[in-house]
Formats: C-alpha cells, structure tokens, sequence
C-alpha cells in the first residue's frame, strides 16, 4: 500500500511536467489551491457513485487537493445534474453526468441537456441485457420475443422507473421488431436490484437492466441473461450473445457515464483535467476496478463526448416520442 | 399556542381539498387507468376523515375548550423574542452562509443566540468561535461535507 | 474448518485490528452526530478500502455501521436527537428516561443490548444465510405492500392511548411522502417548480426538525427549566441492567429475532425493524400504559432489533446480491472490487474471506461495549455544559447535520418546516413519532401498491393471490380487525363505567 502510494505521487509528479501533457504546455497550468467538489446525482452505492468515487480519489492522488464526491439526489437526476449546470464554471465543482441528461428534458422534467456542460470525458457505458427467471421456459431471446408477439400487452418488465433509460432501452428493442413500445408492460421499480429481486419472486416475467446489474442472481442462477442490446459481446460475459446474433436486429443501446462541468469552462481547466482523466481512464487500477464490477469502458475526449450526447439525445427523443413518454 | 381540536380539523379538510385540486391537473401513467393523483388522494381522504373526527371531539365531546389558549411562553416576551430569535437565525443562516461562508455564519448565530440567552461576553466569544472552527474542521475537512467557504475562499 | 482456521488468521493481525479499533472511533463520532449516517459513514470508508486488502476492508465497514447505529442513541437519549433514523423510534422513550434522570439505564441498556443483537444478527449470517436469503427472495410487490402496511400499524399501536392523533400524525407523514419525483409515474408532485422539492422531503432532515429543533425551541422559551435537558451527571451504567436483563431478556429476544428477519428483507432495515420492534414490545407488554413514560422495555426490544438488522441486512447482500439496506448497497460494490463476487459460491470460493468477515462483526460487537461505555462517559460532559450555552451548539449541529444530507441549504430549509410544524403538533397534544414512520413508508406502501396494480391491471383480488401474499394480507387485515374490536370495545366499556 505505501509502495503503491510512492508509485502513484511519482507519476503525479511526472505528469505536471508540462513537456509531458503536451495541451496544457501551451496555457497557464491551472493548479486548484482548494478543494474539488465533484456531484454525483445519483445515491450512495449505486455504480454511477462507485465510479464517481473512484474517479475522484485518483483525481485527488494528480491534482493534491482534495476532491469531495457530493451526492446530490433525487427527482430522477434533475437534482444532481442542475447542481452541477448552475455551479459557477471556476472548475472547482465538476461531476458525473450520465444519460439521463439526453431523456429528462423530453420528460418536460428540467430546460437541461447535454449543451448545458462542458463536457470532459466519457467514461463508461454499459448496454443492457434481456434478463429472464432462472427456471423460465424462454431458452433464448427468439423464443421470448415470439411469445411477446404472440400475447401483445400480456407480459411485464422491469428494470427502472417510469421512463427511465432500461424503459426506453426495452421500448426501443420492441419497436425494432415492428412492436408497439408498449407490447410488454412497464412494471416502474426503484433501480435495478428491486426489479432482479421482483423478478426472482416471480413479480414480473422480464427485466431489462445491464449485465452486471443482474450478474449475482444469474451466477445463483436464479436468472438468466438472454442477450445484450449491443454490438458486440461482453467480454466479462462472453455467453451472452447479441440482439443481431440471435433476432438479426441492429438495435443498440447503453447507459453511459460522463465527467462535466458546467457550461463555459476555463480552457486551462479543461486542459488540465482532460489528460488526467484519461490518464486515470487508462490506468490498470482502473481497469481492475471496471473489469471487477463488470462495467463496460468507453472513452471519449471533450469533443466525440458532446456528439455522443447529441446522437444519443436524439435517439431517445425519438423513442420517447414513439411511446408516449415526451411531452408535446 | 393551543388551538381547539376543531380548528384543527378544520385545517386538515382545508389541506385535504387543496391536495384534490391539485392533484386535478396531474396526468395518468401511459397506459394506466390511473395515475399519481391516486395515492395523495387517498391519503387527503383519510386526512378528511380525521379532520371530521377532531372536529366532533372538538365541539361534541370539549366544547368549553376555547378556540386558541395562549400558551405561558407567548404571554412571556423575553420568550416569545427567543423563539423568534431561533427561527430566525435559521432562516439568516439558509440566506447568508453561502456568501459570508460557514464560519462567520455560524458564529454571528451562535453568539447572537447566546447573547440573547445572557452568557456573558468572553464565554459567549469563545465558545461560538470554537464551535464554529471545530465544526468547520471535523465536517468540512474530515467528513468532507461541502460546507460554503464564503468570503474565506482567500484563505484556500 | 481449515477456512475458519484461516479466517482468524486473517482477521487476528495487528493491521486488521487496528483498523476495526480506527474504524469504531469513526463509526461512533458519526452515528453520535446527527445527520450523519452509518450508510454515511460506509461512502466515506469507500474510497479508503480502494487501497486495502479484503479483509481490513469489510471489517472497517463492518465496525463503522455497527458502532454507528448504537451511538446515535446517545443523543437520541441525552438530547432529544437522534443521532441515525435506526433510534427515532425509540428517542421519545428514552428522552423521557433521561428527564426521569434515568440517563445512565437507558444508555447501558442501549450498549449492552445493541451488542448482543448485533451478535445475534451475525450468528443468524453465519448459520442461515442461503436459507433465509431463500425466503426473502420470494417477497414481490404484493407481500411488501402488505409488510408496509404492517408497518403503519405500528405508529399508530405505538400511540394506541389517543388513537386519532397517531392517525393524523401518520397521514401528514405520508402526505410528505409523496413530494417529488414519482418513480412509478415518471411525474413530479407538489414540487411547484422548484427544483430542490424533485427529491422530496428527505426524512432526516424531517427527523432532527420534528425531534430536535422542537425540542430546542422548547428550550429557549424557557432556558431555565428542567423539564427538558436536565442537567445531571452519568453513574454507573452499569447499574439496574442485571434487573433489566433479567426481566426483558425474552424482548431481547424478540428484538434480536424480529430486528433478524426485517433486516433479511431487502429494503427494510435498521430504522424499519426498530419501529415495529418497538410495537410488538408495545403490544405484547403487560404494562403497555408506562409506555412513553420513560419505560426501560420497549427500548430493549428496539435497540437489540437495530442492531440485529444490521447483521441480518447482509443476508441476500452475501447470496444473491440484493442489497438488505443502504450500507449492504455499497458493500456489494466493495465485495465485487475485492473479488468476493455475491452469490452462493461467495461461501465455497472464499470462504476464509466470509469467515472473516464474520469474525469482524463479531470482534465490532465485543469492542462495542468498551468503546461504547467511553462513549457515554464523554458525552456526559455535554449535560455539564449550562444550556444557555448548550441550546445555540445543538441547533448549530442540526444544521450542519441537516445539510449533509442534501449537500444544501435546502436540507436546514426542510428542518426549520419539520421543526416548526412539529412544535405546533406536540402543542396540541398530536404525536410526531407516526408523522416519521409515515415519511420513511409511504414511498414503499405507494410504489408496492402501484406496481401491483400495474402487474394485475387493476385487479385488486391480486392481493390474494400468491400463497405469502393471502397469509400476509391476512394476517395485516386480522390485526386491523382486532384492532378496531379492542378499541370498540373499549369505548363501550368506558361509557357503561361512566353511566353506571
């Protein structure tokens, strides 16, 4: 641990090299001489808190001041994410957005979206999986997708609230099969573990979270994950085939992480913590972390992050739209 | 202040209908017969209910209890000035901690309210400012609390 | 065996030790706190246990909640403020204790039986876990919806002397409840467009307004009166536990099992097993009129309830990875990152690294005892402290402590409405304990009630459908029953006394 420790404040000491960082070398380094708040709209626990909290404990190793995960919930994300748009843009408040941003204004629930951050980098996304009971009679996504064919309305799913990104991700998957949004009911839950627990006591007949989020009940098999709405496997899961391997739909789909700040931030700030994020992105403890918990890894810089909000900004509005879920 | 279990009830019905018409304008869960006008309403119903249970006891059952019986501490001004003094030190303190900064806040309160209370001068200087200092410390640095820094952002 | 061996191993090494003995320090300064909770407590110990072995990891999580959930009875008992949600239940009853000058039995029994339901919670963890995480799997929405109103009862059995008063209390508690974002409906309600009101009244902040910023209003209207905080120093703790014990160890009991089996349940835990221990103890008393008198049973029975839940709360934490509470949220991403993937095989591949665990929760439970009499005996210091100067610091840390959990001003904003809405309430006679019950179910009566809708499309004989379900709804409804016989026939006995 204090090798460790050494290992991590030389490389620290390396980095602030300016010859090293290459962006920053041409603007005023800028070095935080007070604490960092770092918002997380999501609560204690939670992956989105787990990564956040790593993310800024090895944030805090490079910059030496302190950074302070804030947890700022509720109302769906509105909570967290407008805290973190109406911080003053000093750099001294960033946070994780997520990608609820692209989906909330739809709802009519807040003004903001992706365009209200400066966005620094992506971090992660996780695509959902097709989960189903352990001792369900579906063997695979083909004959689960058949029998909601058959029965239009009749079976429910699970996996988030009303609307929420493992709603729209199911809404989405049906209608790219030709299916109303609404051919499986939506069951609303608080997250993902109530809807595996819901599913497990025979609650509901599916649930749409990610992998990872149903990866203990699947490893006690009291679950089954029929396939990923992604475009490839998951190497953590290497059994769990894809929608376009089994269904030979093109629909995709994932849950993404992001670090932002609030629109209009210093460039020297965005040129000094965008190296370090992706530096801490390709660092082993952070794989090990992801690889551990199972999270997909997706990096983006400053620029492909703000197209990737906007495409995915658009993809949900239109689904929701398609299922009733956007206002006007 | 005591009021009569009546006016109370009163109050109830009153809030119970206040949650029906708002509730009016909220809209259904797509494909649902109902929506989130359902659970607050039936908790107004039941808040209705009661209204009219305390109601009853009120005029059936203690109809000698007068409609509000002021209680020892509102005949007291010292008393009542303390109470209004608390409230409004909490309501100073949500609307100028974040300009002037956790540690003067909380010692501008502390001392006031000590003042108030008589604690002499050099008691009441030293333990507002000790108070605010470790609280300061023990929650914005050990437990990382983002209190607002204010006007000591200077002293980073 | 040679696991177990192993596991002492692990957990006998100074390292370790020194963090459960740094970590107890921790937990008790936070759950001593108001505002600060033991899940709190658990998130700041995250990014710590990044850099540590497993072991030290679990065990310093293990010891911080454990110490947490019994030190915030100590202000809960001294100061009318209940340090986390897990002592709410019980604050009145032990405040009235202290006012009786019961200071010293109220906090030894809180120590001494919080670390044997701490231990029960653990030996039930070692023993039965696959079993009961089992049954706790087979609760849907349907049979948490008939808990939650299970649950309800209580507040209103735990005021049963002024039944309507309790309803009333209740009813503004879950008409609060429904503030905010609504997850079922994707709507947010009564928020006003402010954006703050979209998460809700968080109920801690509620909890210190309703509890602690009455009780000092109370006090600054008459600073020198006794009859709240009394000014008194802390015996022997010791003392008049040995009667205690032998005359409520079947509440201990009770607690421990009840505190056991609310815990086992994902999405109850410490706060909800403390109210309904507290109910039955209620209930079941054969003086259930010294009741919110300052009466020693019912705090046996919900302080060994707490402390059991939070052993019992890892229970599908460790099987299936469901998390039992907020704490075990977190412990099942710190398992995941130290390679102790949750399910049944977390007990054949690393079953030293379990057995560990166990171990630390039962070493946090011995230590709880020593650091916990220390506990109190600092914290008399703060009864010697004049409340001239004492009332001002403890509005003070209701402030900060309310603003922790928002991370705002809005926090103090939520405890300076509970605060002032509650000191109305106690002036006229109505109870604020069932307003908090209130607060902490309403979301889970609602969203369980809503979602079974939604599954059935509307049909309520659904309720009665699944085997748990009917024994459940039964049960909640028999208890209702006699509930309404018992008050009835009380009233009709009371008017033939009066007519007679």
């Amino acid at each position: 641990m204090v090798r460790r420790r050494i290992l991590l404040a030389g490389s620290a000491g390396m980095l602030a090299a300016p010859a090293l960082i290459g962006t920053a070398a041409a603007q005023a380094q800028w070095s935080p001489n007070r604490p960092i708040t770092f918002v997380v709209p999501w609560g204690a626990g939670g992956g989105t808190d787990a990564t956040a909290r790593f993310v800024a404990a090895a944030l805090e190793k490079e910059l030496g001041q302190p950074v302070n995960v804030v947890n700022r919930t509720g109302g769906s994300g509105v909570v967290g994410h407008s805290a973190i748009a109406t911080a003053p843009a000093d750099g001294f408040t960033i946070g994780m957005i997520t990608v609820e941003i692209g989906m909330m204004h739809w709802q009519g629930l807040t003004e903001l979206k992706g365009t209200s951050y400066t966005p620094l980098a992506l971090m992660n996304s996780d695509p959902p999986g097709v989960q189903v009971k352990g001792d369900s009679p579906f063997q695979n996504v083909k004959a689960l997708a058949d029998a909601i064919k058959a029965n239009p309305g009749r079976m429910t799913a699970s996996g988030t609230g009303q609307g929420g990104i493992w709603h729209l991700a199911l809404a989405g998957w049906l209608r790219a099969m030709g299916l109303p949004g609404d051919a499986v009911r939506w069951v609303p839950s608080n997250g993902a573990a109530p809807a595996m627990q819901d599913l497990a006591a025979g609650g509901v007949d599916i649930v749409t979270c990610s992998v990872p989020e149903a990866r203990a009940m699947i490893e006690a098999n009291r679950a089954k994950s029929l396939a990923i709405m992604a475009p490839a496997r998951n190497p953590q899961f290497p059994t769990v085939p894809t929608l376009n391997e089994e269904l030979g739909i093109n629909y995709t789909v994932a849950a993404w992480r992001g670090i932002a700040g609030p629109r209009n931030l210093p460039a020297p700030v965005v040129a000094r913590i965008v190296p370090l994020l992706e530096k801490i992105w390709n660092s082993n403890d952070f794989k090990t972390f992801m690889n551990a918990r199972g999270f997909g890894m997706t990096w983006a810089g400053p620029a492909d992050f703000a197209k990737h909000m906007a495409d995915d900004d658009k993809q949900m509005g239109e689904v929701m739209k398609a299922v009733g879920l956007a206002k006007a | 202040m005591r009021v009569n279990e009546a006016v109370i009830g009163a109050l109830l019905i009153g809030l119970a209908l206040a949650v029906f018409s708002i509730t009016a304008s909220f809209p259904r869960i797509p494909g649902q017969p109902y929506g989130p006008d359902l659970f607050p309403r039936v908790i107004a119903g039941m808040l209705a209910l009661s209204g009219v249970l305390m109601i009853i006891r009120g005029v059936a059952i203690r109809p000698r209890h007068p409609l509000v019986t002021v209680a020892d501490w509102a005949r007291s001004p010292r008393a009542a000035g303390a109470i209004a003094l608390t409230l409004g030190a909490i309501v100073a303190y949500i609307l100028v901690s974040d300009t002037l900064g956790f540690v003067i806040t909380a010692t501008l309160m502390l001392a006031g309210m000590m003042l108030y209370l008589r604690v002499s001068v050099v008691t009441t200087a030293i333990a507002a400012v000790a108070t605010a200092l470790v609280v300061e410390y023990a929650f914005g640095s050990l437990m990382r609390i983002p209190l607002p820094r204010g006007l000591l952002v200077v002293f980073a | 065996m040679d696991a177990v061996g192993q596991a002492f191993g692990l957990i006998l090494d100074t390292n370790v030790l020194l963090t459960i003995l740094g970590s107890a320090v921790f937990g008790i300064l936070v759950g001593a706190i108001p505002g600060l909770t033991a899940t709190m407590a658990t998130a700041l110990l995250v990014p710590v246990t990044f850099f540590m072995p497993p072991v030290p990891a679990l065990a310093a999580i293990v010891t911080a909640t454990a110490m947490a959930i019994f030190a915030g009875d100590i202000p809960s008992t001294l100061l009318r403020m209940p340090g986390t949600p897990a002592s709410a239940a019980y604050t009145d009853e032990a405040f009235a204790m202290t006012r009786k000058g019961q200071a010293e039995l109220a906090l030894g029994v809180n120590v001494v039986f919080s670390a044997v339901g701490g231990l029960f919670g653990t030996v039930v963890l070692m023993f039965a876990a696959p079993v009961l995480a089992d049954l706790a799997l087979g609760f849907s929405s349907f049979e948490y919806f008939w808990l939650a109103c299970l649950g309800l009862t209580c507040g209103v059995f735990i005021a049963s002397l002024t039944p309507l008063t309790a309803m009333v209390s209740l009813m503004l508690g879950l008409m609060v409840s429904t503030v905010g974002f609504d997850t079922i409906s994707g709507f947010p309600r009564f928020t006003f467009g402010v954006t703050d009101l979209m998460s809700g009244v968080s109920f801690i902040p509620a909890m210190i307004g309703l509890f602690a910023v009455s009780e000092v209003l109370r006090g600054m209207a008459d600073p020198e009166s006794q009859a709240s905080l009394p000014q008194q120093r802390i015996g022997n703790v010791f003392r008049g536990l040995g009667t205690v014990t032998r005359r409520y160890w079947p509440n201990a009991l009770r607690g421990n099992a009840i505190g056991t089996i609310v815990g086992a349940l994902p999405g109850a835990g410490a706060d909800i097993a403390a109210w309904v221990a507290y109910a039955m103890s209620k209930k079941f008393s054969k003086e259930p009129e010294k009741f919110g008198t300052g009466h020693v049973e019912g705090i046996v029975d919900a302080t060994s309830a707490n402390n059991a839940a939070l052993g019992a709360a890892w229970i599908p934490a460790l099987v299936f990875g469901i998390p039992g509470d907020s704490i075990t949220a977190i412990v099942i991403g710190v398992l995941y990152m130290k390679g102790m993937n949750p399910g049944p095989t977390v007990f054949i591949q690393n079953p030293q690294l379990i057995y560990a665990v166990f171990m630390a929760f039962i070493v946090a439970n011995i230590l709880m005892v020593p650091l916990g009499l220390a506990a109190i005996r600092g914290s008399t210091y703060i009864l010697r402290v004049p409340r001239r100067v004492l009332l001002p610091i403890i509005l003070l840390f209701c402030m900060v402590g309310s603003f922790a959990i928002t991370s705002s001003v809005y926090g103090i904003v939520i405890m300076l409405a509970a605060g002032v809405v509650g000191w109305i309430m106690e002036e006229n006679g109505i109870p604020v304990a069932p307003a908090i019950l209130g607060l902490v179910l309403g979301e889970m009566l609602e969203q369980t009630f809503m979602t079974s809708m939604i599954k059935s499309e509307g049909n309520l004989a659904a309720f009665f459908d699944r085997p748990l379900s009917t024994a459940l709804g039964v049960l909640t409804i028999a208890v209702w029953l006699f509930a309404g016989v018992s008050a009835l026939m009380r009233l009709i006995r009371s008017r033939r006394e009066v007519t007679a």
